[in-house]
């Protein structure tokens, strides 16, 4: 019973931050919200038990992304400052295709849905591990190889041009 | 100046401006007492009450660890009482819960009472000066309660152009993470609140978040300088958190576990009889990690040298220059609590948190050890700050990205080579 | 390579020096002097607050002249009357013994800047205006800082409290060490 409660709870905050996300006027606090719905994501893989992706789940969404986006926030000229309405004029048919899109979700997640929430965390990060460097240690490395690709890309791209 | 070092007066004396009968120890210090500081009796006399001090801390320790494993019986009894009076198991469980994050709480409030305190002592006394003396029975023992009430009564100000709901966040997303990071960190052998298999993961995750929280302050303050304070920081904290991490990961190799506790209890036994197995002394590579996770942990919780984000003097103390009363003493509660538990994790991966150096001094409860070890990391908190100018705050990231990062990776593979060779 | 070594291990070396002395200091014992409860005594010559005994001055204006913010004023006492001429017969009066020869002598503490001439330019042996050693003269009106002594007065003279009370002598003025001896 306090699994149902906490899946609710934290599906309420999921939802709401994701809908001030795109609602609210200024850039600054849609970042924010990303920050809450994030957070709020690593709180139900949590309460599925699975303990090292909701910690990897902040480390890297809490702690990285969603303060990368803040600095571009901050960083690029005036942007933290505009105020624009984000409701566009053809709300009703944008509103439409969108719950067309979350029916057909719908029909696929459902098939795989009824994972309990469960009280006491499962280990898993040997197992994550074991998986990781032993049968899926090729796309493991070429992760990396992709990351170090897009670091280099910036570190290219951000320098100044040589006079 | 002569050669007696006090010369006292022989009667009591009448300050006329205050009218009070004045002590009749008045004296002049020549200025090389410095040479022979044992010839003092005040200096003798505070040697004997540090001597006295440690030796009685260590006798009540010895004392509280001698009736703790003897109050077992009665949480059975209070748990018996409960269950027969048919309170499912499942509420006790909510109530020890309860009691032991009330517990959990108190530890980052009470350290800000002591650290507070001790830091004022210990940089004064590095300065040649003595610190508070006035407030509480003994050197000010209380000063850092009277400047709690006072920033607790001062007025709230926020600013005209601040964005007023983040305002007010920021410093709670700041502490929040600051006070519940300490779940899974053992106090001593047992004493963990939440003994969880990705301990150190969730501390690092968790410690993180903070960093939204000053992002947050900086710009909701409306002026330029609170905003690029709390960048400045950002990136700062953001950047050391890599070395930081990096440098724990030799110590899960060595241990195999994320668990602090068991980290901590992997450490136990002793080479040849007398040196323990702690982390630390690993040849090379326990020495570098530890260097390496101090010195990114003085930089992660915002310490001079690496204070450019807050200082006085540099941007009018970066992005808690808008903040007034009770919202700076949670910024300040949450640096203080980045410290204690920085103590605690390094005491908990390199010293062997909870076990004694030798062999026969563990008739002291494990709490003890670890509380001595982690103070003793904590004097080194107090003692790099008055020792070092501050960093400018490109030097700041080139020692970040060209100096600890790089040792922190090869310290890594050196732990690897270390593993393969021992075992 | 070798530079990027080199420099670490400089760096290392001399953060640990810096370290040391700092340890070093925390070992040794604290200058402050904590104000009310302990007080520093001042070497012999220094200049403090002045004092003035009535009984050896001999009136002769050389402090007045000397000091440079004119803060000393005085005044002589008049000479004792001449005993009346021997009558016939009778022996000759005794002479009248000449008390001391200033009728008041004030010091404004206000104008004074502790300079030294005034003592420098008394001519009595010991000097009949000299520096004390103190140095917390502290007013609280300007009144208060307007010293005179007359006769009979100590060394720290009376005060005139207001515009009409009396002038009360401050009794229990003991500075902070004893008289020292005078030059």
């Amino acid at each position: 019973m306090t699994e149902t409660i906490i899946f609710y709870m934290l599906s309420a905050v999921i939802l709401l931050s994701a809908l001030g996300v795109v609602l609210l006027p200024g850039l600054m606090h849609s970042a924010l919200c990303l920050g809450l719905c994030l957070a709020g994501v690593a709180g139900i893989f949590a309460s599925l038990g699975s303990d090292f992706i909701f910690a990897a789940q902040i480390l890297v969404y809490v702690g990285g992304i969603a303060v990368l986006i803040l600095f571009v926030v901050l960083l690029a000229a005036n942007a933290s400052e505009k105020m624009t309405r984000q409701i566009s004029e053809a709300w009703l048919p944008s509103l439409l295709i969108c719950s067309a899109f979350f029916w057909a979700f719908l029909k696929v997640t459902r098939y795989f849905s009824g994972l309990s929430a469960q009280t006491a965390p499962s280990p898993s990060v040997k197992a994550i591990a074991a998986l990781l460097l032993g049968e899926y240690a090729v796309p493991f490395e070429l992760i990396s190889i992709v990351l170090l690709a897009s670091m280099t890309g910036a570190v290219l791209f951000g320098r100044r041009k040589a006079e | 100046m002569t050669e007696e070092t006090i010369k006292p007066l022989s009667e009591p004396v009448y300050n006329h401006a205050h009218g009070r009968l004045l002590l009749p120890g008045t004296r002049y210090w020549p200025t090389d007492m410095w040479k022979s500081p044992w010839s003092l009796p005040t200096y003798r006399r505070g040697a004997a009450v540090l001597a006295g001090l440690i030796t009685g801390g260590a006798a009540a320790a010895w004392f509280v660890g001698e009736i703790g494993p003897r109050l077992a019986p009665l949480y059975a009894a209070a748990e018996a009482f409960a269950l027969s009076h048919d309170i499912p198991a499942f509420w006790i469980s909510v109530v020890w819960t309860f009691i032991k994050g009330a517990i959990l709480l108190l530890a980052p409030l009470v350290n800000a009472l002591f650290a507070v305190w001790w830091e004022r002592k210990i940089s004064a006394h590095i300065q040649s000066r003595l610190g508070p003396m006035y407030v509480g029975w003994w050197h000010g023992a209380l000063q850092t309660l009277a400047d709690g009430i006072k920033l607790f009564l001062k007025e709230d100000i926020i600013p005209d152009c601040a964005d007023k709901l983040v305002h007010t966040l920021a410093p709670i997303v700041v502490v929040i993470p600051a006070i519940i990071v300490f779940a899974p960190v053992p106090f001593g052998s047992g004493l963990v609140f939440a003994d969880i298999d990705i301990g150190t993961v969730y501390v690092f995750a968790v410690g993180g978040v903070s960093v939204m929280g000053i992002i947050m302050a900086g710009w909701s303050s409306g002026n330029k300088f609170s905003l690029l304070g709390g960048l400045r920081s950002a990136a700062q904290l953001v950047s050391y958190e890599l070395p930081r991490t990096f440098a724990v990961l030799p110590v899960i190799m060595l241990a195999g576990t994320l668990n602090i506790a068991e980290i901590a209890s992997s450490q136990a036994g002793y080479w040849g009889g007398f040196v323990p197995r702690w982390f630390i002394f690993y040849p090379v590579v326990g020495q570098v990690a530890f260097i390496v996770f101090l010195i990114a942990s003085v930089a992660e919780t915002n310490r001079v040298p690496f204070d450019i984000p807050e200082a006085e003097s540099e941007l009018v103390a970066g992005f808690n220059t808008e903040y007034s009363g009770m919202k700076f003493a949670l910024f300040f509660l949450s640096e203080f609590a980045y410290v204690l538990l920085s103590c605690l994790l390094m005491a908990s991966f390199f010293f062997g948190g909870g076990a004694a150096p030798l062999p026969f001094l563990d008739f002291l409860p494990s709490w003890a050890w670890f509380l001595s070890k982690t103070l003793l990391l904590m004097f080194c908190f107090l003692w790099f700050r008055w020792t070092f100018p501050r960093f400018r705050v490109d030097r700041l990231m080139d020692f970040n990205w060209k100096f600890l990062l790089p040792v922190s990776l090869l310290n890594i593979a050196a732990g690897g080579l270390l593993i393969w060779l021992i075992s | 390579m070798k530079n990027y070594i080199d420099f670490v291990a400089d760096a290392s070396w001399n953060t640990l020096k810096g370290l040391w002395v700092t340890l070093k200091f925390l070992f040794l014992p604290s200058i402050t002097v904590q104000y009310p409860t302990e007080k520093i005594v001042p070497y012999p010559r220094f200049r403090g607050m002045l004092a003035y005994d009535a009984e050896l001055c001999i009136a002769c204006g050389m402090c007045v002249r000397a000091c440079p913010s004119r803060c000393i004023a005085l005044a002589k006492a008049a000479p004792p009357p001449a005993p009346p001429p021997a009558a016939d017969g009778q022996p000759a009066a005794p002479a009248v013994k000449a008390g001391p020869k200033i009728e008041w002598y004030t010091i404004d503490y206000g104008r004074c800047n502790f300079c030294g001439l005034c003592e420098e330019s008394c001519p009595t042996k010991p000097k009949a205006v000299w520096h004390s050693l103190d140095y917390e003269a502290v007013f609280s009106t300007r009144e208060e800082m307007v010293r005179r002594w007359k006769r009979g007065d100590g060394p720290w003279g009376t005060v005139k409290r207001s515009a009409d009370a009396q002038p009360s002598a401050i009794s229990d003025q003991i500075h902070i060490q004893d008289m020292p001896v005078r030059k």
